[in-house]
């Protein structure tokens, strides 16, 4: 089993006590497809892909999946995850630099070729037809008179339009030779120059429509060979040091009771997510989130503290009206054990 | 109310179990297939390449392309700069290479931007997303504290004062004809103030036209100095109050989609309502009249049927300025005192029957592309922060003397909005198709402030503070000509 590596890119700032720099990054697309359908964690796919089709929809996106405190926490522990701490490095060598421009080159040679083979291609198969329909037109022309003396009226015309062309070449030719071959050169220079433009122009053009990839992870980039930053100085980081570091940004305890829960309704077989949207801290899914509403509206609060009888009141009245139920929880230090209170509203409509 | 004790949590299966439908499979394939999709691709063409600049920790767009940039980027000594949010959406978007010490970033790598140890006095990423999903949705954000400096400054706005001042010693030398070229067509539409009140100089002197164009040329340089330049300059208008009609309009479009809408003037006297000064309006209007000219012969009479228009001539018919007044029975009186106060008027445009049409229609069949909203963007009617700035740098400056006296305690008694606690984040503008442009916004339709961890670890603030923050987002509104609701 491979382990799935998650990245960690901010450190802890000074007075920070957000827990900010905590969340995490996954940057593949695999491992983002396995920790949701494998482990059922959910996390928050922020990256936008680039087909409009998934514009509209919120929920439907790429890499990176951006997990919670939580969410790395029980991953660490049940031992799926690689926690590394990345950092910029900031120079690129010269020789990386070559490499990358090189290989920017060949890309857009590859790329001009292909263009213009695929140009070739459609002349020909253009040509072939052109050449069908011609041969049909001939075979209808012998078969009907009246359209075969039309036909040789317009190749008399074409004859002469070519004759005429081929006079004015005979005059330039003549004027040159009169002139001498001095001012012959001259008068040639502007055409090669304009063949030089056009091809020129035509370069740009070929270069504008060639496309460039932007990549999201290191990895993809690094798989093609593009960009790569040299001696990246990459820190594993283990389970107790989260621990640590969660401890740190969370002096009352109440991230480490929150924690407690999340890992019991995971264990108990939900999915989770952050229950922001309906006022509490969890909201539990019988299924992927995709697919299912959710069941509870979780609340963690201390074992020891006291609440006001209207916030059951406003809890309970906002549950009911989106058929959820409030799941009151807490861990209880006397028993190391955690306790669930659910509430439900009888008689509304 | 029943409370259960469900200490002893049933391990049932059958309640977790996912009830599988039909439409599952298709979604959950949607959802694979949109994770896989994250490289981007995009023409050499379109491209824009910006490249880090370590000094001022911005994005230098090196070659813009594309219309984010309508929306995007503010400019520093005339070259266009991306803020690291900025960057990295359009990064994500798949439209821009940021090179960063020679080689392209990617996304992995640009996220490290938001690192405050990278970037010191930093953008936490919290902000980011925030900022990224609103982008999503197609609104236009723009920093706060750029909104409030930004006519200081543009350098664009200045260079371009000095093509209207040759438009003024044009006026000099035609003494009262104000010709106004196709160039300076858009720039006057860019700036048009909406003051009232000059029009009373222009009729009596040449001398007094002279004046006038001074205040074009502080019009220009700053919003709102106008407003006391005027009050200075302007002799008899010092006491006269005005309503803004365009208010109302702004305010209800319900009324205005409506084809019987009467446009109604609050005759209120409002204390606080400084002298509003027409100067770009006129412009405006005078290059209206010339086009309604050229329109006379083919278009007017659809548009009189249509509106069911009626011009009348006034008595006075002095070449000036046509003052256009949509009149009704409710406010005719009204409109006829204006007349009275502003006597350049030429013709006066009165509706008379039922409204084939709503009046909502007309700027669109005058101007193709102009809409109520733009025109209301256009002539700033909202946006005129300059006098709470000033005030604001005043306060702030006595504070500091304070601070030097030693009186810290003072300090820590007085909220200051420079705290990050209160500090307003961004003006957000609707998405109104192609109306919005970064160099004159107008009003925002609302602000944000991002807080991180909401709900859990932040209190929300208090009522004394949300004052503060009102008075911050809204002060200018009360402070100035028009009163405006509060827009929560």
């Amino acid at each position: 089993m491979n382990l799935i590596k998650i990245y960690k890119p901010f450190k802890k700032q000074q007075n920070e006590q957000d827990g900010n720099h905590l969340n995490c990054f996954v940057w593949d697309s695999k491992d983002v497809q396995e920790i949701r359908e494998q482990y059922r964690i959910v996390g928050k796919i922020i990256g936008s892909t680039q087909e409009s089709k998934f514009h509209t929809r919120i929920l439907f996106g790429t890499i990176p999946l951006l997990l919670n405190p939580l969410e790395v926490l029980l991953g660490m522990e049940k031992g799926w995850f690689l926690l590394i701490e990345d950092e910029l490095i900031l120079c690129p060598t010269q020789s990386d630099l070559q490499k990358f421009n090189d290989k920017r080159e060949q890309d857009l040679n590859n790329q001009i070729k292909d263009i213009i083979e695929t140009k070739r291609q459609k002349d020909e198969q253009f040509k072939k037809k052109k050449i069908e329909e011609e041969e049909q037109q001939t075979n209808q022309s012998i078969t009907t008179t009246d359209e075969g003396e039309t036909n040789q009226k317009e190749k008399e015309n074409v004859n002469k339009q070519k004759q005429g062309k081929v006079k004015k070449q005979k005059k330039e030719h003549v004027i040159d030779e009169t002139n001498g071959s001095s001012t012959s050169i001259i008068t040639n220079q502007p055409t090669i120059m304009t063949e030089e433009k056009k091809q020129k122009q035509f370069q740009q053009y070929l270069e504008g429509t060639t496309t460039v990839t932007i990549y999201s992870s290191i990895q993809e980039a690094s798989d093609e060979g593009m960009i790569k930053r040299p001696g990246r100085i990459n820190r594993l980081v283990g389970v107790e040091e989260f621990k640590k570091m969660i401890k740190e940004d969370d002096p009352t305890g109440m991230l480490w009771n929150q924690y407690l829960v999340f890992r019991d309704l995971w264990e108990r077989g939900y999915h989770l997510t952050m229950g922001l949207k309906f006022g509490g801290t969890f909201l539990a899914y019988p299924g992927d989130p995709i697919l299912h509403h959710s069941d509870f509206i979780v609340v963690v609060k201390d074992f020891k503290e006291s609440f006001k009888s209207n916030d059951i009141l406003f809890m309970t009245r906002l549950a009911i009206n989106v058929k959820k139920t409030i799941l009151l929880s807490s861990f209880n230090p006397n028993t190391n054990s955690l306790s669930y209170h659910s509430i439900s509203w009888q008689g509304v409509t | 109310m029943v409370m259960e004790d469900s200490n002893h949590y049933d391990d049932d299966d059958e309640d977790i179990k996912p009830n599988a439908k039909k439409g599952d499979e298709n979604t959950i394939k949607e959802w694979r297939e949109a994770l896989y999709n994250s490289k981007k691709k995009c023409t050499r063409g379109n491209l824009s390449i910006a490249e880090w600049d370590e000094s001022k920790k911005l994005f230098k767009v090196l070659k813009p392309k594309g219309k984010q940039f309508e929306s995007l980027g503010h400019s520093i000594k005339g070259v266009l700069h991306l803020y690291v949010e900025e960057a990295i959406y359009l990064l994500e978007i798949g439209v821009v290479e940021l090179i960063f010490k020679g080689l392209p970033l990617c996304l992995q790598d640009a996220y490290k931007l938001f690192d405050d140890q990278f970037y010191s006095g930093g953008f936490p990423f919290y902000k980011y997303q925030t900022f990224l999903y609103f982008r999503k949705l197609g609104f236009h954000l723009v920093r706060y504290e750029d909104s409030l400096d930004y006519q200081d400054d543009d350098t664009t706005i200045k260079s371009s004062s000095s093509t209207t001042t040759t438009t003024t010693t044009s006026k000099t030398n035609n003494s009262q004809q104000v010709m106004i070229l196709e160039d300076e067509k858009e720039d006057i539409l860019k700036r048009i103030k909406f003051n009232v009140g000059c029009t009373n100089n222009t009729t009596t002197n040449g001398s007094s036209t002279s004046t006038t164009t001074t205040n074009n040329n502080n019009n220009n340089n700053n919003n709102n100095n106008n407003n006391n330049n005027n009050n200075n300059n302007s002799h008899d208008n010092t006491d006269r109050k005005c309503q803004n009609w365009w208010k109302e309009i702004q305010n209800d479009h319900s009324d205005l989609d409506n084809t019987n809408f009467t446009p109604f003037i609050d005759m209120i006297d409002q204390p606080d309502y400084s002298q509003p000064v027409i100067n770009h309006f006129q412009q405006h209007l005078k290059y209206l009249s010339l086009k309604r000219k050229e329109m006379d012969t083919t278009q007017e009479e659809e548009l009189k049927s249509k509106y069911n228009i009626k011009i009348l001539e006034s008595k006075f018919k002095s070449p000036i300025l046509p003052n256009i007044i949509i009149n009704n029975n409710n406010n005719a009186a009204i409109a006829g005192k204006g007349n009275t106060t502003m006597t350049t008027t030429t013709t006066k445009i009165e509706r008379i029957k039922n409204i084939v049409s709503p009046i909502l229609q007309l700027p669109n069949d005058l101007n193709g592309n102009q809409t109520i909203n733009s025109i209301n963007r256009k002539l700033q009617l909202t946006s005129q922060y300059f006098i709470k700035h000033e005030q604001q740098q005043q306060e702030q400056e006595t504070e500091q003397e304070k601070s030097l006296d030693g009186d810290e305690k003072m300090n820590d008694h007085h909220h200051s909005l420079s705290d990050d606690y209160l500090y307003i984040d961004y003006n957000v503008y609707k998405p109104k198709g192609k109306s919005f442009k970064k160099s004159n916004p107008g009003k925002p339709d609302f602000r944000i402030k991002i807080y991180n961890n909401f709900g859990t670890s932040h209190l929300v603030p208090s009522f004394e503070e949300l004052a503060l923050i009102d008075q911050e987002s809204n002060g200018f509104d009360t402070l100035n000509t028009i009163p405006l609701k509060h827009f929560n």
